[in-house]
């Protein structure tokens, strides 16, 4: 219903979704009094009132800069066909079915079929449109790569809490954080948790966990607290011989650094929840 | 950018959002406060959306994004700087007097959500996008927000200004 009111349905969907409010007066009902409140809100706030442009700095020839100013992009990026998966509509669309109590029930148990294909439209739409929007794996990826370069990799004290003990890690973060970090068990893979931190992350404090190899060789996992993102691909990037995948998962966003092959760190993104 | 996209619509069409998203009837209470406050996160959001190493994309979600990261992040300074939060959390006296009023009332996450896909005409992925939130996300908030707003229930709308990522914001009793 709020894809059809919000005109975010394709043709198709939308004809479809006309014939069924046709024969349901509660849904059409509801549709007419967000319409209104669309309405409404557009008068309130739309186009027709002017809002002052204090300084008019913009000439004709810099509305459009030309391509060769924008800088392009350096590094590359691979998605790891597992967590593809893990993100797809089918995953989105479970997430959306969770909207359903938000709903007057009688309308969702006549409407269900409809929606929960909807919803994977507009998943679908979300996962192709939604590239190249945000900065936020950039800026994670750099906290995490300075925050090993800082702590990980030269001889200042690596860790604030050094402990190999879950647990303990997870009870000495959560205060100093907004919300408890998971700590997840990479000893399938040969590494041990040494301890953690507080380090700045991306746009906000995060807990940056230490783990080591038997030959001492370290990798620096940065978590830090998100608003609501979308669950997302491994997206793994290189720098100067230090290797960080880049993910999301349960309203967190990781950055794995170490010296590591870029197969072994996709292997290791993965979702943490109830780590 | 696409050829024929110009900086100055979407210039306008943020200077639109960011005063009407800024304005929330608690600290900021007319619409030339608010054009004053946002007017410093729009350039600064025009600057970091030309300085972008991401050429391609969406530029209207991308400006409209560094605009709410820092917003958001003014937020949260504020916040920093009051002693007790309250302010965050202080009732409104009496029902709103119109749909304006009552949406400059609700908590910023509903705010936002509400403003970009309504007035700016963003899809749900474009406004997930921007906002940096999943779908279903943004679908709750937009229906948590329709819901407010048809009841015009005040007291739903008095909750901190808060959102999961925020550390600082925090009700307060």
């Amino acid at each position: 219903m709020l894809a059809y009111v919000d005109d975010c349905m394709e043709p198709a969907q939308r004809s479809g979704f006309e014939s069924l409010m046709a024969a349901e007066p509660d849904i059409r009902r509801q549709i007419e009094e967000w319409r209104r409140q669309n309405e409404a809100i557009r008068a309130a706030f739309g186009s027709s009132r002017e809002w002052p442009t204090p300084i008019r700095a913009q000439t004709s020839a810099n509305e459009n800069p030309p391509a060769e100013w924008m800088p392009q992009p350096i590094k590359s990026v691979r998605a790891s066909p597992r967590l593809v998966v893990s993100a797809s509509p089918a995953q989105a669309l479970v997430g959306a079915e969770t909207l359903i109590p938000l709903r007057q029930a009688s309308i969702t148990r006549k409407a269900s079929p409809l929606l929960s294909v909807l919803a994977a439209g507009a998943a679908l739409l979300a996962s192709v449109s939604s590239a190249n929007v945000t900065s936020q794996p950039k800026e994670m990826v750099g906290a995490s790569l300075s925050a090993y370069r800082t702590y990980a990799s030269g001889r200042s004290n690596p860790v604030e809490f050094a402990t190999s003990n879950a647990g303990a890690l997870k009870n000495w973060l959560a205060p100093q954080l907004s919300r408890a970090s998971p700590i997840p068990d990479f000893s399938d893979y040969g590494l041990t948790l040494r301890g953690g931190r507080i380090v700045p992350g991306g746009r906000s404090p995060a807990a940056f966990l230490l783990y080591e190899t038997s030959a001492h060789s370290r990798v620096g996992l940065l978590i830090e607290p998100l608003d609501a993102p979308a669950p997302a691909a491994s997206q793994v990037s290189s720098d100067h011989g230090l290797a960080t995948a880049y993910w999301t998962d349960s309203g967190y966003g990781f950055a794995l650094t170490g010296p590591l092959d870029e197969e072994q760190l996709i292997d290791m993104s993965r979702p943490v929840a109830g780590d | 950018m696409k050829p024929g996209e110009r900086w100055s619509e979407h210039e306008r069409a943020l200077r639109r959002f960011g005063a009407a998203l800024v304005r929330d009837d608690r600290l900021v209470r007319d619409d030339r406060a608010a054009a004053a406050l946002a007017e410093p996160l729009i350039r600064q959001a025009l600057l970091a959306c030309c300085n972008d190493d991401g050429a391609a994309g969406d530029r209207r979600a991308q400006l409209f994004g560094h605009f709410i990261q820092r917003f958001r992040r003014h937020i949260r300074r504020t916040a920093d700087r009051e002693d007790d939060g309250e302010w965050a959390i202080a009732p409104l006296a009496g029902r709103p007097a119109d749909l304006r009023a009552a949406i400059h009332r609700l908590q910023l996450e509903y705010r936002e959500a509400m403003l970009l896909v309504v007035v700016e005409g963003f899809s749900h992925a474009r406004a997930a996008a921007a906002l940096e939130v999943s779908l279903p996300a943004l679908l709750e908030r937009l229906a948590a927000a329709r819901r407010i707003l048809g009841s015009r229930d005040v007291s739903q709308t008095t909750e901190p200004l808060r959102w999961r990522g925020a550390p600082h914001l925090r009700l307060i009793k």
